[in-house]
């Protein structure tokens, strides 16, 4: 049976392509099957609209590709039936959509798209409520969206069938790069990953112009800004919006090294763009990849994150980087980074976003650092230190992640780890009308503190219990109330969430730091847009605006924490 | 008004777009899922975010000097904006 599968619309890629195309797609694949297979990796190609492929699995074809809902469906019937180690989205969105997910923030994107569902046993929704327990190992292999030519998947495929596995010392170095309101919160991300932050380049002033030295490093962390539809992810200082990085000085001659691998917690940083909307230039995270990236983590839509810590699009992120690192294979690395962000968050509603939005693009098979090991691969299974010498075809898949018994361990560990979590993990539900009046008065506060804020909205947001919640079992209960005569036990629950939504008016310091307010008191003020030193009375704002967001969490009917989260 | 639309929105597609509108700078969509300060191009029918290809984004001087006028102007419309190539100021209404 297959331990890997990869999934396309074959009529969507002969819309594109012709028949011409599709055959030399086809043999790209065959290429890459035959390479798995001395990696110890049984993988097979299934077309989701084909009826008759579909019907052996006992699944529903796609008949129309476009329909998230038919995708869904058809990648968990083939999930049933063939329980795959890996599973890789071959194509772009006008292949295989991403699915149409709510968005659960006011911040004018229509929905929060992503391949998170395809991650999760729990059926087609547009709820990413529904979406909490994560237990599949899922990448993306994109074609360029509106494509007439299938080059750039064939160099992708090709990338996928010849990659090497690197030795630690090869991704100890970094390419980190921040937007200056942001730097204190990279620095505890790269501080996390590497355990230094002694790269970090930060714009304004450096970027966009990098060299090959400063682009050739494996590991790309970057926290910067970026745009609907725009090849170019950019710096701030106050009212300052530096170009930091664009997609053309990535894809320069010999400016990324084989074997990258990039996260990107910029807005729109994973966006599958169509480059038509670009005169033709393709997003960062399409020359990444053409660049012979192996791995591009980012976000569909407006991405979040706290100023001075570690929260949202930073968790997802630096988890992911730190599990490559370590020598996960990269789609272990975004199963986990997700199961291990969901734990550690309050899954409030900008939580829900960030889970929604960020997708692995790369064969997620690849494991590209070569942890280090006591251990001697032998066969496909894992033997002590000495114990054998020669290592059959399986054993170079086995020395990459501890062969197929390992593999099939964790597996198997992830599925637990995503069942638990919708067994225990409760998350931000459907937005309420009315925002309580200890949220009103907390907002009113912070809309007071706060210098160059004003309001945009107020909303609250209910929790939800956990998915698959099951009441404590009845002893455990009485002798809860026994031991604490009703006092006990239970954590305190949050009961809801409040989401108060600012942008900036002007008038303050552009770092974020304490500001003199009007009448000589001290007010806070947050770095964002218009609040430059320089331009602090001319207001400025832009197409864009950034949205600066408090999240307040009430336990019991009193606010019990509210974090400054910026749109990035 | 949007006068040409050139193929049906499917994911990752666009319109071509030629369209005529106010220029305008304030929240967007208030009370909405989609309010957030933006530049707009205000038509009889419907608001766009709008951008300039090639543009900063985030602050553009160019649009800046556009708003408050009335203009045509022709670009693409993806999910999220309006991205313009070119334009014309028109006689204020």
């Amino acid at each position: 049976m297959a331990n890997k599968v990869i999934v396309t619309n074959l009529s969507a890629l002969k819309a594109k392509y012709g028949a011409a195309g599709v055959a030399a797609i086809k043999k790209s694949i065959a290429n890459l099957i035959a390479a798995d297979k001395p990696r110890g990796m049984k993988t097979r190609l299934v077309a989701l609209d084909d009826a008759k492929q579909m019907k052996t699995l006992k699944a529903t074809a796609v008949k129309k590709a476009a329909d998230p809902k038919q995708n869904k469906q058809a990648v968990d019937g083939i999930y049933k039936a063939l329980q795959p180690d890996y599973l890789v989205l071959l194509g772009a969105v006008d292949v295989i959509p991403h699915q149409d997910l709510h968005n659960p923030i006011n911040d004018g994107d229509p929905l929060a798209e992503g391949d998170v569902p395809y991650a999760c046993e729990a059926p087609y929704s547009q709820s990413p409520q529904d979406f909490i327990g994560p237990t599949r190992v899922v990448g993306r292999l994109p074609d360029l969206t509106g494509a007439n030519a299938p080059d750039y998947l064939l160099n992708l495929l090709r990338t996928a069938a010849t990659w090497q596995q690197s030795a630690p010392a090869d991704y100890a170095t970094y390419f980190g790069l921040t937007a200056k309101v942001w730097e204190e919160s990279t620095r505890q991300s790269l501080n996390f990953i590497f355990g230094n932050a002694k790269g970090l380049k930060t714009s304004p002033k450096l970027g966009p112009n990098w060299k090959a030295a400063e682009l050739n490093p494996r590991m790309h962390f970057i926290n910067a800004h970026g745009a609907d539809g725009d090849p170019t992810f950019y710096g701030q200082a106050g009212n300052k919006y530096p170009h930091c990085h664009k997609a053309s000085i990535v894809s320069g001659a010999g400016n990324l090294v084989e074997g990258t691998v990039a996260a990107a917690e910029c807005c729109y940083g994973g966006q599958l763009y169509n480059p038509g909307v670009a005169d033709g230039e393709m997003g960062i995270c399409y020359a990444y990849l053409a660049g012979k990236a192996h791995g591009f983590l980012g976000s569909t839509t407006i991405a979040y994150g706290p100023p001075a810590d570690n929260g949202q699009a930073d968790l997802i992120c630096k988890f992911f980087l730190r599990l490559v690192l370590n020598g996960a294979s990269l789609g272990r690395a975004a199963l986990e980074a997700r199961q291990r962000f969901i734990k550690e968050s309050d899954m409030g509603p900008s939580d829900l976003k960030t889970l929604a939005q960020f997708n692995l693009y790369g064969d997620p098979s690849i494991t590209p650092v070569k942890a280090p090991s006591s251990k001697v691969a032998f066969g496909t299974n894992v033997m002590p230190r000495g114990a054998a010498k020669a290592l059959s075809p399986e054993a170079l898949r086995a020395a990459q992640e501890d062969g197929e018994i390992g593999v099939k361990e964790r597996r198997l560990r992830g599925q637990h780890e995503g069942r638990l979590l919708l067994e225990t993990q409760r998350v931000a539900g459907e937005q309420k009308a009315a925002v309580s009046k200890t949220a009103n008065n907390v907002f009113k506060k912070i809309l007071q503190e706060y210098d160059g804020l004003e309001l945009v909205e107020k909303s609250s947001y209910e929790v939800l219990p956990p998915p698959l919640a099951t009441k404590a079992p009845a002893g455990v209960t009485r002798k809860a109330k026994a031991v604490g005569k009703g006092k006990a036990a239970a954590a305190p629950d949050t009961s809801a969430f409040h989401m108060l939504v600012c942008k900036a008016k002007g008038a303050s310091k552009p770092d974020g730091t304490l500001a003199k307010g009007v009448k000589g008191s001290a007010k806070r003020a947050v770095a964002t847009r218009g609040t430059a030193g320089e331009a602090v009375a001319a207001t400025p704002t832009g197409p864009a605006t950034p949205l600066v967001l408090f999240e307040a969490k009430e336990v019991a009917g009193k606010i019990v924490s509210v974090r400054e989260i910026h749109s990035k | 008004m949007m006068k040409k639309g050139a193929q049906e929105q499917t994911p990752g597609q666009y319109k071509e777009a030629e369209v005529s509108g106010k220029v305008i700078r304030q929240p967007y969509a208030v009370g909405s899922k989609s309010e957030r300060m933006a530049i707009l191009l205000r038509t009889p029918d419907e608001d766009y975010v709008l951008r300039r290809r090639g543009g900063n984004p985030f602050h553009d001087p160019e649009l800046e000097k556009l708003v408050g006028k009335q203009i045509n102007c022709s670009g693409v419309l993806t999910d999220h904006t309006l991205i313009i190539s070119t334009w014309d100021e028109a006689e204020s209404s």
